[in-house]
């Protein structure tokens, strides 16, 4: 017979499995704010105000011939989406790689809903222009049209 | 060499799954519960106070619910189904009374899963609604609401009665706060050096953005450069992040982080992000068998009356009342003599100093949950005075306050006994 320990009865009783708990829980902190600070995306990583961007997303349908067709959203972006409307002048406080993610996310998206005759592609460019006074950054995404 | 994983294993294994009374997790859930349920009403920010209005049922009006059109899942969550605007707006309004019954202690093991699940659920459906205060939110109610956090405190606790067992719980949930807040503190930190805020850009261009709110903000900018406020927000938030986890330096951090989350919410639109991080702080208060004893007089009712009344605020039990007439009670606490505590009761601190009279009261109060952020006030020169001055008086007329006749009631014989 052999006297245990506190922690050994406290092991004893603990089912494997709970040890994935916390194992978890503190390394996807680890992670989600190890990633944030790489890819400029505050979301999960606590980057509370770290930067402010002046966003300004134009959109242009891609026809078949090369030539463009502007579009414009329209009711489609309801609250916090309304920031990808096209107007210029929209604050966005999440970083850089959260901003494309949602320019995206809205192309793919409306790409696949009633695009005009002869349409392959929709295509945002996004300006902006961290916290006011910096540089402009441009970023172009892409979505094909379905079949 | 070998034998050191085993250590780490047992380490890990105490630091995580020791159990514990579970006072301290029964205080996170009425504060965090609280935090929530404001946020479910639309009620934060100090700054604003006066202006408040809560909301009940709450106001979810059409032109607020973002589901309807583009609402970009998250990756992997796509299968999620959108409720439509009635039932969304009904899953919002029933954060309100599942975070009441939550907070209130009343069928816990229901209330907290189901807040924790359907705070999930919202969140999880649309990565355009994303708030860093929503995130936190989130992670302490997945860490809270599944815990036996109604063993104390609460109506259940009530409504159980005294003879209800408590057994130990483990100390899993609480750990999970404790290292949540310095993670958030540190990454608040890290993700802040950057040439905007440590030049003070950043700051000027938030005060010109509307971002300050409320008179104190205004005095705030007027005696502190952008550069400095700057500075001293990474400076707060990184300290903050160690002095958390250093034993040694955690009640001076507490108190710092208590500072800095009251003067971000009187001065900055936040949403409930500082009332969530002062509800989580709670998870840092310490728990444990009493070591301070506080010797009063067992003969006097309005001193029996005020211990009563002390135990009220001492929700983590960590003091013990010790009638000093009890013979050989006042030694073996290491008190003063029988002589000095006729005239004011002492406190006798887990590194043996002895306060007394006022200053022992003012001691008491700093470590209870209820009255420690107003108990500094007792420190300021003429509040103390007059507090002497006060319990002088009060000691000397005991007796009399205690509705009696003005004499000294014989112990009991079973107390002299004890």
């Amino acid at each position: 017979v052999t006297a245990r320990t506190g922690a050994e009865e406290t092991t004893a009783r603990i089912h494997p499995l709970w040890h994935v708990v916390p194992a978890v829980f503190v390394g996807g902190l680890l992670l989600l704010g190890a990633r944030s600070l790489v890819v400029a995306d505050s979301r999960f990583g606590w980057g509370m105000f770290r930067e402010v961007l002046v966003v300004d997303v134009d959109y242009v349908w891609v026809l078949e011939d090369g030539t463009q067709r502007p579009h414009w959203p329209g009711a489609e972006l309801k609250g916090p989406a309304h920031r990808l409307d096209g107007r210029p002048g929209h604050l966005y406080g999440y970083g850089r790689r959260a901003m494309r993610d949602w320019v995206t996310g809205y192309v793919r998206w409306r790409a696949r809903r009633d695009p005009p005759p002869g349409a392959v592609a929709l295509r945002g460019v996004a300006a902006w222009t961290v916290n006011r006074s910096g540089p402009t950054w441009r970023d172009v995404v892409e979505a094909p049209v379905p079949p | 060499v070998s034998a050191a994983p085993g250590r780490g294993l047992a380490a890990w294994t105490r630091f995580w799954f020791a159990r514990e009374p579970s006072q301290r997790l029964a205080l996170l859930r009425i504060f965090f519960g609280a935090a929530v349920l404001f946020q479910a009403m639309g009620v934060h920010g100090l700054y604003r106070l006066p202006h408040v209005r809560a909301g009940l049922p709450r106001h979810f009006a059409p032109d607020e619910y973002p589901l309807d059109a583009f609402r970009l899942p998250w990756p992997g969550l796509e299968w999620l189904p959108a409720p439509g605007y009635e039932a969304y707006r009904a899953l919002e309004i029933a954060l309100v009374p599942l975070a009441a019954l939550f907070t209130a202690g009343l069928f816990t093991r229901v209330a907290g899963p189901l807040l924790a699940l359907t705070f999930a659920y919202l969140f999880a459906l649309s990565q355009l609604t994303y708030h860093h205060h929503l995130f936190l939110f989130l992670l302490g109610l997945l860490a809270l609401g599944f815990s036996p956090a109604g063993d104390h405190y609460g109506l259940d606790a009530y409504l159980a009665g005294r003879a209800r067992p408590r057994p130990l719980r483990m100390v899993l949930p609480v750990r999970l706060i404790q290292v949540l807040l310095p993670l958030v503190y540190l990454f608040s930190g890290l993700q802040k050096l950057t040439p905007g805020w440590t030049s003070g850009e950043y700051v000027r261009l938030l005060g010109q953005g509307g971002w300050f709110q409320g008179p104190v903000s205004a005095a705030m900018l007027a005696v502190a450069s952008p550069r400095a406020l700057g500075l001293l927000t990474i400076a707060t938030e990184l300290l903050l992040a160690v002095g958390l986890c250093v034993p040694r330096l955690r009640r001076a951090a507490l108190w710092v982080a208590v500072a800095f989350h009251l003067t971000i919410d009187l001065t900055m639109e936040v949403r409930g992000y500082s009332w969530a991080m002062l509800a989580l702080l709670v998870a840092y208060a310490a728990p444990g068998p009493p070591r301070t004893v506080a010797l009063y007089d067992g003969a006097c009712g309005f001193c029996g009356r005020s211990v009563r009344a002390a135990n009220l605020l001492d929700w983590l039990r960590r003091v013990r009342w010790v009638d000093f007439r009890v013979p050989g009670a006042a030694e073996a606490a290491g008190g003063p003599a029988p002589a000095v505590l006729e005239r004011e009761m002492a406190v006798v601190r887990s590194d043996g100093s002895v306060l007394r009279g006022f200053d022992a009261w003012r001691d008491l109060l700093g470590r209870f949950p209820a009255t420690f952020l107003a108990a500094p006030l007792l420190r300021v020169p003429p509040v103390a005075r007059a507090g002497r001055a006060a319990y002088a008086r009060i000691a000397a007329e005991r007796f009399c306050l205690a509705g009696g006749a003005c004499e000294i009631q014989p112990p009991p014989a079973s107390r002299a006994a004890a």
